[in-house]
């Protein structure tokens, strides 16, 4: 163990509270949005800044780190990636908010199907999952868990392309419109979620082979 | 790209100590290529025999071959001034004669004979221009090369090697000895010279290598154990043990 | 140790008393000479002298001109040119062998072997040739030492400038350490001048001054020496033995304080 390496570790205790809270505040927000819980959503706004927080840290100890240790090979590319991840678990996080803030305007979701509900529930498990089993291999290092996840991936493409195709709502009201914007935007987010997490995959590669990725 | 320096399953041992042990390497023309490695790796060692300094060291026994420009210099028959005219040196700590900048600089050029004025003085000048000391010391070519200062000292032993205008120069952890200044203009330096000479360099200092070299050679206990271009042996080496080293876990 | 504020006192006193001692020694053995010598320091002891100074004179160039180059060569191979461990060995082994012999040995040596066994005639010139191997290891010492006082990074930039051995000896060492090697000539004369036992055997005795190498003659020393043993030897008896003694101890402090200036001037030089 040479200093850098204890250096390196607490960041990464930085990174993994990142995902964990963001992980909390993702499920949160969807629960939100199927129960209508006004507090569950105010909790995720809140608790978003310490989100935000976090990665201005990580970005700050990794700079720090680098212009103290002069770093090479793997250990350069990891405080990369510690980076470039913290910012991908941070849009997530951001993504949270916004859905939580959806969940509030439209209490009211006695219009949405109950199928649309059942999709949503079940694509933020798979994602809540997807984070939880990249921050591991991120944490670990393990290229052949990141290559996995690409797999798991498309059962989640699957369930997207099956609520876009049906209409989320019961019926067609005046002030549908709103909510229909909003509700599209929850499944933009997921969408986007989807390409984050594939960019914390492709940080994992990197670290451990060096090599750039399209997932 | 042309191979200047070939160098073939070359062993070395001091009495019995096996220094080198079976050392491949081809070294492109006008590149710089760093020697890295922990203390007693061999990498002076085999900087020397590229100019076969080992010769004066008492029982030190060469094998292998050491094609220079096609040639194989690592033999009696080839004659080592010779050899020393076209692959210049430069030690660790600044070595200028105790006589005038002047003197120092057409001291090579004068044990090969040339004697006219007007040529040295032309070689003095083009060579302390070179190695960035001329506007320095212009106006004080005759006095003494002890008055100035390391950094001083240290270009003027480049531009001494400079004006038997070799084809390589092979430097010694040239800047092990200065202030972080001097070793910054030399490193810039070194990069300039790059256009005209291949240049290679021991240097103790990781930082060094990755900033000035193109490539990187790894020397372990008389091994060489990686040799590559220096981004990939400084963002994604291949042997372990490069790794190990470059990021200061060795040992 | 020296804890005791009487045992440093006691030191302070002991070795006070030593220096003083041995400074009267000196003084007293030296104004001994002079004043019984000063009598007869007059024109008829420098005229009877002068063959003396003159013979001396030629045995310490004589001795010098063979010594000289063999052991500043020497001392070059020896620093320079060596790859060969056991030919050093060899040779540095000779060379303090020789140091340590006593000069009386080299008498015998110088009679047996140049006298007897060559049988050559007793002349400065035998002389000469014992004396030269008598200075020989001085020379190498003194020319080694100079030679390594210069730094071994001048020796190998200059090889690296691809100079030739002999080009980095003419240019590199020898302009640097002649210091070196004259102060190793001055102590060789002093030697040279002040040597009895070695050649008073083959030198044979002579009052006159001598026309060639090849004859006999006396230096001050072994002069000296004759008288002392037998003092009708010379006009003035015991008298002109101190007489003598005086030159020579005038001789020896001359060239002390050559070599003291001469170690300034170079001192001065090297900055």
């Amino acid at each position: 163990m040479i200093i850098l390496d204890e250096v390196m570790n607490e960041i990464l205790l930085k990174v993994v509270l990142m995902f964990d809270l963001t992980i909390i505040n993702h499920n949160k927000a969807i629960e939100a949005l199927i129960s209508g819980d006004h507090h569950l959503a105010l909790e995720v706004i809140e608790s978003d800044e310490k989100i935000n927080q976090l990665e201005q840290q990580i970005n700050y100890d990794v700079m720090l780190a680098i212009a103290k240790h002069q770093p090479v090979a793997r250990d350069l590319r990891y405080l990369i990636a510690m980076i470039k991840v913290a910012n991908d678990v941070e849009r997530i996080g951001d993504y949270a908010k916004s859905n939580a803030k959806t969940a509030i305007i439209n209490s009211d979701r006695t219009f949405l199907t109950t199928i649309f509900l059942k999709n949503m529930k079940r694509m933020g498990d798979i994602i809540a999952r997807l984070l939880e089993d990249s921050k591991q291999a991120f944490l670990n290092v393990d290229v052949d868990k990141a290559y996995s996840l690409v797999r798991e991936d498309n059962s989640l493409v699957k369930i997207l392309n099956e609520t876009l195709e049906n209409n989320p709502f019961e019926e067609i009201k005046d002030n549908n419109v709103e909510s229909f914007v909003s509700i599209n935007g929850v499944i933009r987010t997921l969408e986007r979620t989807r390409g984050h997490l594939a960019n914390i995959c492709e940080a994992t590669i990197f670290v451990g082979n060096g090599e750039f990725v399209e997932l | 790209m042309d191979n200047i320096f070939d160098i073939k399953n070359l062993n070395l041992w001091y009495g019995s100590k096996h220094a080198l042990q079976g050392i491949n390497l081809r070294i492109n023309k006008q590149s710089v290529v760093a020697l890295i490695g922990p203390s007693g790796c061999g990498k002076s060692t085999f900087l020397r025999c590229l100019n076969r300094m080992n010769d004066l060291i008492v029982n030190c026994h060469i094998e292998g071959s050491i094609l220079f420009n096609k040639v194989n210099v690592n033999s009696e028959r080839y004659d080592e001034i010779n050899l020393r005219k076209k692959v210049g040196m430069v030690f660790q700590r600044p070595n200028p004669f105790p006589m005038s900048i002047y003197e120092n600089v057409i001291y090579g050029p004068k044990c090969q004979g040339i004697t006219n004025k007007k040529r040295l003085d032309e070689l003095v000048e083009s060579s302390l221009k070179k190695a960035a000391l001329w506007e320095d010391v212009k106006d004080r070519l005759n006095s003494s090369a002890l008055g100035l200062s390391g950094g001083q000292q240290q270009r003027l032993c480049i531009a001494r090697a400079i004006a038997m205008e070799p084809d390589v120069i092979l430097m010694d952890e040239p800047t092990s000895a200065l202030d972080p200044i001097a070793t910054a203009k030399i490193e810039k330096l070194i990069i300039e010279l790059k256009a005209n000479y291949t240049i290679i360099i021991v240097t103790h200092s990781m930082q060094q290598a990755a900033r000035i070299s193109d490539y990187t050679a790894f020397f372990l206990m008389g091994e060489l154990i990686e040799y590559d271009k220096t981004d990939i042996i400084f963002a994604n080496p291949k042997n372990k043990k490069t790794e190990d080293y470059i990021t200061g876990r060795f040992g | 140790m020296l804890n005791h504020p009487w045992q440093v006192k006691l030191i302070k006193i002991l070795t006070y008393l030593a220096t003083i001692l041995l400074v009267l020694l000196v003084f007293w053995m030296v104004s001994f000479i002079i004043i019984q010598g000063i009598s007869y320091l007059n024109m008829t002891l420098l005229k009877e002298s002068s063959s003396l100074i003159i013979t001396t004179l030629m045995v310490v160039f004589l001795a010098l001109l063979i010594a000289l180059p063999l052991g500043i060569f020497s001392a070059i191979y020896l620093q320079v040119y060596t790859n060969n461990g056991k030919l050093v060995k060899m040779m540095r082994f000779s060379i303090d062998s020789l140091n340590g012999v006593p000069s009386i040995i080299f008498g015998l040596f110088a009679l047996s072997f140049f006298i007897y066994y060559l049988g050559l005639n007793r002349s400065i010139f035998s002389a000469s040739l014992i004396m030269s191997i008598v200075v020989l290891p001085l020379i190498i010492k003194n020319t080694e030492e100079a030679i390594k006082t210069i730094d071994i990074a001048q020796i190998q930039g200059s090889l690296a400038l691809g100079a030739s051995r002999f080009t980095t000896i003419n240019r590199v060492i020898i302009p640097y350490c002649i210091d070196g090697i004259i102060n190793g000539v001055i102590l060789a004369i002093g030697k040279i001048v002040g040597e009895t036992a070695a050649i008073m055997f083959v030198i044979g005795s002579a009052s006159s001054i001598p026309k060639s190498f090849f004859e006999p003659g006396s230096t001050l020393a072994t002069k000296l020496y004759l008288i002392i043993q037998e003092p009708t030897y010379s006009s003035n008896g015991i008298g002109s033995a101190y007489g003598i003694a005086l030159i020579l101890l005038l001789i020896v402090v001359l060239l002390n304080l050559l070599v003291k200036l001469v170690n300034h001037i170079f001192m001065k030089r090297r900055g």
